[in-house]
C-alpha cells in the first residue's frame, strides 16, 4: 500500500465524519477536530495508558502464539502420521467460536491479563496453525530433494525451507486476524478489568455519556488495530524483499 | 565409483518394481546420458544414487561408500528440472546454500575447485548474485543451481532434465557449458534426459532404460569422436524401441 493513497482514504474518512457530524448536528456525534482535541488532552490523563495496556495484550498474544503454533504447524505439515492423529481435532475445534469461552477463562484464569492474552493467542493459535500447515505440506518435494541433496538434515531444511517458506504465511495469518484480535479484546476489556482501551472506552466514558472522549477510545482502538496492520506490512518488507519484485 | 549391485526398488508394497536386481558400474570421472520412456525410473535412478531413496534390496555405493551416507557429506551435486532455488534468497546466497548448510553442522568447507561466487562469475552470471531466483530466466535460474552444486566439490553430478524448459540455443550452450565445468571441477556426470539428441551430445556411455521393471543395464557406447551423431541418435532410438517393447 503506498502512503500516498493511505493518506487520502483516511482524508476522505475524515472529511465524511466531519460532514456526519454538520449533519447530525448532536453531542452523540462530535467532529474529528474536536475528538483530535480531546485526544490529545486526554493521552497523559489515562487514555496513553489504556492504549498502552491494550496494545502490550495483543502484541504478547501475538508472540505467544506464533511461538506455539507455527513449529506445531510445521510438525503437522511434515509429518503425515501426526497430521492424521491431530487433523480431525482441529478440524472440529477451528470453527467453534473461541469467544464464547471468555466466560470459562474469566472462572479459570481471573480477570487480570492472563485470561485477557489467552483468549487472544487461543484465537491466534489456530489461524496460524492452519496457514503453517498448509504451507508447509505444499512445499515441492523437488524442493526438499534439491536441499536434501546439499547436506541438509531435518534442523537446516527448518532454518532454510521451512522457516523462510512459511514466514509469508504466518504474517498474513496475523495480518488478517488483528482486527479480530482487536474486537476481542475491546469485548474482553469492557468488563472486568481497570485497564485497557475497552475499560476506557465502555466503562470510563461511555457510562459517563462523556461522548468526545469515547470518540477519542474509538479512534485510538482503530489507531491499535492500524498500527498492527502496518508493523507486519513492515514486518514482511522487512523479511520477505522476494515478494516485492518489479 | 558409482555402483548399483543387485537393486531392486518399488514404489510402495505391492507396486510394480522399478528396477529388480540391477546392476550398473559408473567409472569415476565418466560422463553418462540415461535415455528411457517416461516412468521408465530415469528420476528415481537419480534419487537412488543421491540417496534420497533406499533400495528395497541391494545396496547403491558411490567410491565405496553408501549413498545415504555420501548425502549427508553433500558430495553429490544434484541439479533438477525446476523448482530446485530457495525463492526467498538471492543468488549468491542459492549458490552458497551448501556451504552454509555445512556451517550450520560445524563442518569446513570441502575441497571445493572453486568458491560460489567463482562459479557464478564461470557460469556468465556473476551480474546476476543479488537478484532472486523469480527475477531469472529459466537460463539464469539453471546455472544457478549448476554453481550450487558445483560449489561443494562433488564427486558425482547428477542432472535431471535440466534444460528441457529451455529453448534450442539455451539449451545446447547449456549442455556444453555443463560438460565444461562439470569436468573442470573433477565430477562424475550422470544426465538424464529424455532427449536422444541430448543424450547423444552430453553422454559418452548411455544407459538405455525401458519399462520397468529394469534388469539389465543397457548401454550405447558413444565415445567423443563427434563421427556420425545422427547414427548414433538412430541405435540409441532403436535400442529404445526394442526396450520399450520387450
Amino acid at each position: 500500500m503506498r502512503r500516498g493513497d493511505l493518506l487520502a482514504a483516511t482524508v476522505v474518512l475524515v472529511l465524511v465524519w466531519q460532514a456526519a457530524a454538520w449533519l447530525v448536528s448532536a453531542s452523540i456525534l462530535p467532529g474529528p477536530l474536536r475528538v483530535a482535541a480531546t485526544m490529545v488532552r486526554e493521552i497523559p490523563e489515562g487514555l496513553g495508558r489504556h492504549f498502552l495496556a491494550s496494545a502490550a495484550r495483543v502484541a504478547a498474544s501475538m508472540a505467544i502464539a506464533v511461538v506455539l503454533a507455527a513449529p506445531l504447524g510445521l510438525a503437522l505439515g511434515q509429518s503425515k502420521r501426526l497430521h492424521r492423529l491431530l487433523s480431525p481435532a482441529i478440524y472440529v475445534l477451528y470453527p467453534i467460536p473461541k469467544i464464547v469461552f471468555l466466560p470459562l477463562i474469566l472462572l479459570f484464569l481471573g480477570i487480570g491479563d492472563t485470561s485477557k492474552v489467552f483468549i487472544i493467542t487461543l484465537i491466534l493459535f489456530f489461524q496460524v496453525l492452519v496457514v503453517v500447515r498448509d504451507e508447509a505440506a505444499t512445499l515441492r518435494p523437488e524442493l526438499l530433494h534439491s536441499v536434501r541433496s546439499l547436506g541438509a538434515g531435518r534442523r537446516a531444511l527448518f532454518r532454510f525451507v521451512y522457516l523462510p517458506a512459511t514466514l509469508p504465511a504466518v504474517l498474513t495469518a496475523l495480518r488478517l486476524s488483528v482486527g479480530t484480535a482487536v474486537a476481542v479484546l475491546f469485548f474482553a476489556e469492557s468488563f472486568a478489568t481497570e485497564a485497557g482501551l475497552g475499560y476506557y472506552i465502555m466503562v470510563e466514558t461511555w457510562t459517563r455519556l462523556a461522548y468526545a472522549e469515547m470518540y477519542a477510545g474509538v479512534v485510538a482502538m482503530s489507531l491499535l488495530g492500524l498500527g498492527f496492520y502496518l508493523l507486519i506490512d513492515q514486518l514482511e518488507k522487512r523479511l520477505c524483499p522476494y515478494l516485492y519484485l518489479d | 565409483m558409482i555402483e548399483l549391485l543387485d537393486v531392486t526398488f518399488s514404489y510402495g508394497r505391492g507396486s510394480r518394481p522399478v528396477f529388480e536386481g540391477f546392476e550398473w558400474i559408473v567409472g569415476a570421472g565418466e560422463s553418462w546420458a540415461v535415455v528411457g520412456p517416461s516412468g521408465g525410473g530415469k528420476t528415481t535412478l537419480l534419487y537412488l544414487i543421491a540417496g534420497l531413496r533406499e533400495p528395497a534390496q541391494g545396496v547403491v555405493t558411490i567410491g565405496g561408500e553408501r549413498a545415504s551416507r555420501v548425502l549427508r557429506q553433500g558430495a553429490v551435486g544434484l541439479v533438477l528440472q525446476d523448482y530446485g532455488l530457495l525463492p526467498w534468497a538471492s543468488v549468491l546466497d542459492n549458490a552458497s546454500l551448501g556451504l552454509r548448510v555445512r556451517r550450520m553442522y560445524g563442518l569446513s568447507a570441502p575441497p571445493a575447485t572453486a568458491t560460489p561466487a567463482e562459479w557464478l562469475a564461470r557460469l556468465g552470471i556473476d551480474h546476476l548474485r543479488d537478484k532472486y531466483p523469480g527475477q531469472l530466466s529459466g537460463g539464469e535460474r539453471q546455472r544457478v543451481a549448476i554453481a550450487r552444486a558445483l560449489a561443494l566439490g562433488p564427486r558425482v553430478l547428477l542432472l535431471d532434465e535440466p534444460f528441457s524448459a529451455l529453448d534450442t540455443m539455451q539449451r545446447e550452450d547449456l549442455e556444453r557449458l555443463t560438460l565444461q565445468v562439470g569436468q573442470e571441477a573433477g565430477a562424475t556426470t550422470v544426465f538424464v534426459t529424455h532427449s536422444i539428441e541430448e543424450a547423444v551430445f552430453v553422454g559418452r556411455r548411455i544407459l538405455v532404460l525401458g519399462r520397468p521393471p529394469n534388469r539389465v543395464a543397457v548401454v550405447v557406447e558413444n565415445p567423443s569422436d563427434g563421427s556420425d551423431p545422427s547414427g548414433r541418435c538412430a541405435q540409441v532410438r532403436a535400442v529404445l524401441a526394442g526396450e520399450a517393447s520387450s
